[in-house]
């Protein structure tokens, strides 16, 4: 077999027609600066072909079903194997995925939990037993013949409805008579409960006289029944019969006092993605929906006439009922619809949201009303706004009846909760009930995976289960090994999936393709030391090893200097980025790459070069922000002083609790204050210094949206200045353009032909898609009186292809313009056109995109707080210099920055740093160390601080 | 020879006897119930038996001939008379008694149906509380049959007032007279069965002299027709809150406004439909128990606009 995977003649995006051999078998590292084309090679070339050759593979038939590739530019690639690629980018929004999910560990847990997990029943929580309709079946007709035998069905009340719709749906699933706490009951009769008591209540499902041949009709009956009583029965003899056989019968059947059984477990009742286990109320989301008043009035120094609230929860016009209900609630509680919202009464405040608590008052018509004459003087009482709408929303919900649009509103005032329901188990009452070792799947599911490993492997069970359960221990443990290994040990399985970084998704999926244990393979991963502290690099970097070691190939495109270290084989891309780059600069061994003077890696890893760290670290402006009490997550109770006008780091290892610190206590808190009241920030006791923060601006590691429309100035927002100045030349003028003629988005100034693409999509039914420059315009995606308006002579089309370092100068006259393309140089991206299709930005360069979109924005006032999510994602140690000088920048400005970050080149720099730790998950939450680099390097109990004292000797 | 409707009786129980002989020692048939009676009175327009064979659940297997529609129907025959059963699993036909059982009229359904075989107690039993009527039951059905009532009372008045065609007043005030008499039965727990009229003369002869046999007679006029209609009148004025319990019960725990749609939902498991429910609620509006108002509400789930939707309050 071949041993070198070899590229003729790579020529995708930025590639200038390379050739590269790479060793198979090994743990191969791609380097290179921002843009420099790691990625062209990595995934667009070696990827993108070995998965189209696969494809290809297939037949005619098969090949309509899957989306076919296109061919890269490329003359040959030699030696592919299967290839797997695990980036950053796929995060699911679904909010029905989680860890668990991801990891198919909920789908093992789930099939112990119907195999072996012990139910309870609903009323005495005494174990029951689980029985099989058909022993069920057998234990009924062991009875005497002529036994007439009760089955029954115990239901639990409907969460937000009365008793009678709990009986009218028994009724309608077929059922007319029941027990209620023993006493039996016809549901045709009028039944009155108390709604404030729990009865216990149970459908009568069946009665069943033991005779011969009724086998078929007792199972039968019990199946329909289950689809009602969530799979518990119990079973009792109406006739009479002799004591001892009758407590024969009762002796082996379920509880004690309740003689509760239940049916055979299913794998789907312990999934929240399955009917038979969501939550009714909530459907399995775990969610909830509820108003927050503060959003139904956006604009509080508007008047309820001049529409305080959001247009689509009242409409105030005069001819409609809620212009009539305000005046009529105007005039009775004596305030004026003229008066702002702000300033009304909290009484006032408190009927509009929540009604007159059945108090009636006159319909009074408002002056100039047209319509609605014959409501004047009728008393009406009135719901309130707020209990109107969550009416609404709970009714749509119901009945399956939200539509996008009412969704979107809904979400515009409504904010999420916990089920009331379940309280975010998303699993219905009875399947919380099944527990093994006294814990349900829930309770487990909320354990750190270190945690579920020791109880997964401690779980003992009767002898004729064991086989299954070690079966399924076996792929448990296998999957949380890998999880662990590579440093996610802080996860639990409940955690949703969108609330993942893009490292910790990747290294999630990345455990699945180890569990998979397959060789032969070709690995390509986007940097998976993302999101890493360095103590958890370690275990990632085995990991890789391990791919490598079963006989697979393993390229990572990647910046860290431990990886890079790691690697049998380095291929390194440059030596600029964009236009500079799309060249080997070296390939070969470590060694050799330090030794290479041309190889800018090379040079930061013999220590040539360096980022350089100030001597003398800046104090700030003696402000502080101060968060008591934190306990968000697994936060310990923390107090905290973060001091402002400086460059602050978060450091600690990965679920220390760095981001439910910053993102989601801190920055939401002063979100909610300062812009959206309806953002919920982490549980703290108290937060102050809010008053020394103008604005605060926060940047994940979200990727942008990436659409062949956008480019840098389109996702900047500057396209539309550019637009507007074309607009305003004479010979636009002349010709009456307005701004949208420019816009290759919208008819008018476009190419039709390609509608303004400038690239023309031929669709193959079974074979990739064929892509041709457009005949008509050229590729230049406007028509030609569009093309002929031009600026300092240079026409639209020239514009997007004009570089951004040239852009700069060009537009130097624009300031707005200027600022923003001067925003985008500064980081480093000068080499990219203004019309850069986002498609085919690095990541680096869409992470820098995505920052200089929010650096650019000019509303900000004075002191800003810029709060980073590992900006250095994506960047090589020469791109991290220009993004550290750019935060410099901020501070020497007198803003504020704190950055969330595992690089020590970024750590070592700022001039305060808060470790947390020691370890994440429930070892986490507290603080290990505070103060600057050098103070934080003599503190041995930091995992941090021990890496900086090598790094500042 | 033609034979007469006796013999014609014989024949026909004849061969349902040999029939049930033969189901009885079938282990998977659990009951038979005859739809219809064998009486001189019914038989006359006869030409076929038609019976239920409730069979033990997952026996028997579609065939193609069964086409779409989910019951199962087969023709056998004995002596020479054709017997039209419909094949009924006993789980589905157990929610056919239970399940639907909701209404006077739907009790009917089983009421006109005789249990000639079972092997079942539990068929017997439920056979047994389908002809009793439950009092939530009998409530709604007093309620549906008093919209009967309600809803042409106005039109008689249009036919009486405004088109001056007393004829056809007296034709649908006849109309009512059955409706009344669909409620006097109903009242007493009883099982509603064809031509009740008889029955509730027996129960309140001074009502249906006035609304019934006095209209039905050869001498009509115009002061008959008043008189009648009047009667109706008093007699839902004194009895509406009997008669519409289910609307007044909902009404007495709602301190707000209640649109239609959200009275529609809350009777959604009932037989009561929206065209009951406003009918009820546009009475009890006239006689000043409810005031009726409008709320805003959106046509479709895509809808924008509001438009509005009756709504009702206690009014006290």
């Amino acid at each position: 077999m071949e041993k070198i995977l070899s590229v003729r003649g790579a020529r995708e995006n930025n590639l200038k027609n390379i050739d590269v051999e790479i060793p198979r078998d090994k743990l191969v590292v791609v380097t290179g600066v921002s843009g420099s084309g790691k990625s062209s090679l990595a995934f667009d070339t070696i990827y993108a072909e070995g998965q189209r050759r696969f494809l290809e593979s297939m037949s005619s038939w098969a090949k309509r079903f899957v989306q076919q590739l296109k061919k890269p530019q490329v003359d040959f690639v030699s030696g592919l194997s299967p290839v797997v690629c695990i980036d950053q980018k796929t995060i699911t929004k679904n909010p029905r995925s989680t860890v668990g999910t991801m990891t198919d560990i909920l789908d093992y847990l789930r099939m112990l939990y119907a195999s072996i997990g012990t139910p309870k029943c609903p009323v005495c929580e005494e174990p029951v037993e689980v029985w099989s309709l058909y022993r069920m079946m057998e234990h009924i007709l062991s009875l005497p013949m002529g036994t007439e035998v009760e089955a029954r069905v115990p239901v639990l009340k409907i969460y937000n409805e009365d008793y009678p719709y709990l009986l009218e749906t028994i009724r309608a699933s077929g059922y007319r008579n029941i027990r209620i706490d023993g006493k039996l009951q016809d549901i045709g009769n009028e039944i009155e409960l108390d709604e404030s008591q729990n009865y216990f209540i149970e459908v009568i499902a069946d009665v069943f006289t033991v005779q011969k041949n009724i086998d078929k009709q007792i199972i039968a009956s019990l199946e329909h029944a289950n689809q009602i009583g969530a799979g518990l029965f119990s079973f009792h003899i109406i006739s009479k019969i002799t004591k001892n056989k009758r407590d024969e019968f009762y002796r082996a059947c379920g509880c004690k006092q309740h003689f509760i059984l239940s049916s055979e477990m299913h794998h789907g009742w312990f999934t929240f993605n399955d009917a038979a286990g969501a939550c009714n109320t909530c459907s399995g989301l775990g969610t909830s929906m509820r108003v927050h008043t503060p959003l139904l009035v956006p604009d509080p120094s508007r008047s309820l006439r001049n529409g305080a609230f959001v247009k689509e929860a009242l409409n105030c016009d005069k001819n409609t009922w809620g212009g009539r209900i305000l005046e009529s609630l105007a005039s009775h509680y004596k305030f004026s619809l003229d008066t702002p919202f702000a300033k009304l009464k909290k009484s006032v405040v408190n009927i509009l949201f929540y009604g007159t608590n059945g108090e009636k008052l006159p319909i009074v018509i408002p002056q100039g009303a047209t319509q609605g004459q014959h409501h004047e003087g009728k008393e009406v009482s009135y719901r309130g706004i707020a209990i109107d709408i969550e009416h609404k929303y709970n009714w749509y919900r119901k009945y399956g009846e939200a539509s996008n649009w009412s969704e979107e509103y809904y979400r515009k005032i409504m904010v999420e909760q916990p089920c009331p329901d379940c309280k975010g188990t998303r699993l219905k009452k009875q399947r919380c009930l099944v527990t093994i070792d006294n814990k349900n799947i829930y309770q487990i599911g909320e354990m750190p995976l270190e945690e579920l490993h020791s109880f997964i492997q401690n779980i003992k069970t009767e002898d004729k289960h064991l086989q299954i359960l070690q079966t399924i221990q076996r792929e448990i443990i296998g999957r949380l090994d890998t999880l662990i290994n590579i440093g996610l040990n802080y996860l639990n399985l409940n955690r949703r999936s969108a609330t993942l970084s893009g490292g910790e998704s990747q290294r999630i999926r990345l455990s699945s393709q180890i569990g998979s244990g397959l060789m032969g393979m070709l690995y390509v991963l986007d940097e998976p030391s993302i999101g890493l502290h360095a103590k958890d690099n370690a275990k990632m970097i085995k990991t890789l090893r391990h791919l490598r070691d079963i006989g697979n190939t393993v390229i990572v495109v990647e910046h860290d200097e431990d990886t890079i270290r790691a690697a049998d084989y380095i291929v390194e891309v440059g030596p600029g980025p964009g236009v500079h780059g799309g060249e080997i600069v070296m390939s070969g061994t470590v060694s050799k790459m330090i030794k290479d003077n041309n190889s800018i890696t090379g040079l930061f890893l013999s220590g040539k070069k360096q980022i350089s760290y100030p001597k003398k670290r800046n104090k700030g402006n003696g402000k502080h922000l101060e968060i008591k009490g934190a306990q968000h997550n697994n936060l310990d109770n923390l107090d905290i002083k973060i001091p402002l006008g400086n460059f602050t780091c978060i450091t600690g290892a990965s679920g220390s609790g760095k981001s439910s610190l910053i993102h989601e206590t801190l920055y939401k808190k002063l979100y909610s204050l300062k812009y959206d009241s309806r953002v919920l920030s982490g549980k703290h006791t108290k937060f102050s210094g809010h008053e020394h923060v103008d604005s605060v601006i926060h940047i994940d590691q979200s990727p942008i949206g990436r659409t062949s429309r956008s480019n840098p100035a389109t996702y900047i927002g500057f396209y539309d200045n550019i637009r507007k100045l074309f607009a305003s030349t004479d010979t636009a003028k002349e010709k009456g353009y307005s701004a949208s003629q420019f816009s290759f988005n919208v008819k008018g100034g476009r190419c039709e032909e390609c509608k303004g693409e400038g690239m023309i999509t031929t669709k193959l039914a079974f074979m990739p898609d064929v892509e041709t420059t457009c005949p008509n315009c050229k590729g230049k995606r406007y028509n030609e009186d569009t093309l002929s308006v031009t600026y300092k002579d240079k026409n639209i089309f020239d514009v997007l292809e004009m570089s951004i370092e040239k852009g700069v100068a060009f537009f130097e006259d624009n300031k707005l313009i200027a600022k923003k393309l001067s925003v985008l140089n500064d980081l480093g991206l000068g080499y990219l056109t203004i019309g850069h299709p986002a498609t085919i930005l690095s990541g680096g360069e869409a992470q820098r995109v995505k920052l200089a979109a929010e650096l650019a924005k000019s509303k900000r006032g004075k002191h800003n707080l810029y709060i980073f999510d590992e900006p250095t994602t994506g960047l090589h140690f020469a791109d991290i210099q220009k993004l550290l000088d750019c935060l410099r920048g901020f501070v020497d400005k007198g803003h504020s920055v704190i950055v969330i970050e595992h690089n020590l080149d970024v750590i070592k720099t700022a001039d305060y740093i808060i470790d947390l730790g020691p370890e994440g998950g429930e070892n986490g939450g507290r603080i290990m160390a505070k103060g600057t680099p050098e103070q934080i390097a003599k503190q041995k109990k930091s995992h941090t601080g021990q890496f900086l004292a090598k790094l500042l000797k | 020879m033609s034979e007469n409707m006796e013999q014609k009786c014989q024949r026909f129980q004849k061969a349902l006897d040999i029939f049930i002989e033969r189901v009885e020692k079938d282990k998977w048939i659990q009951a038979v119930v005859l739809i219809g009676e064998i009486s001189p009175q019914t038989i006359w327009s006869k030409e076929h038996l038609f019976l239920w064979v409730i069979e033990v659940d997952g026996v028997t297997k579609r065939r193609k001939s069964d086409g779409g529609d989910e019951r199962l129907f087969r023709t056998y025959t004995e002596e020479d008379i054709n017997i039209v059963i419909e094949l009924i699993p006993r789980t589905r036909f157990k929610l056919m008694v239970e399940g639907n059982s909701r209404t006077a009229f739907t009790h009917n359904f089983f009421a006109k149906r005789i249990l000639v075989h079972s092997k079942d107690s539990s068929i017997d039993r439920w056979f047994q509380q389908a002809h009793q009527l439950a009092t939530s039951d009998q409530e709604t059905s007093l309620m549906i049959a008093t919209t009967w009532v309600i809803q042409p009372l106005k039109y008689i008045d249009q036919l009486i007032h405004t088109k001056k065609d007393i004829e056809l007043a007296r034709q649908e005030l006849l109309g009512v007279a059955h409706s009344l008499a669909a409620i006097e039965i109903i009242l007493r727990g009883e099982v509603y069965e064809h031509q009740p009229i008889y029955k509730a003369i027996d129960y309140n002869p001074q009502l249906f002299a006035t609304v019934y046999q006095e209209i039905l007679g050869r001498q009509r006029s115009m002061t008959k027709l008043k008189k009648a209609l009047q009667a109706v009148r008093e007699y839902l004025e004194q009895n509406h809150q009997h008669y519409l319990r289910p609307i007044i019960k909902f009404y007495q725990n709602k301190p707000h406004i209640v649109p239609l749609s959200q009275i529609c939902d809350s009777f959604a498991h009932t037989q009561i439909y929206p065209w009951h429910i406003v009918c009820v609620c546009e009475w009890l509006c006239n006689k000043g128990f409810l005031e009726k108002i409008s709320l805003p509400i959106r046509i479709t789930k895509k809808s924008i606009t509001d438009v509005e939707e009756p709504a009702y309050q206690v009014n006290k």
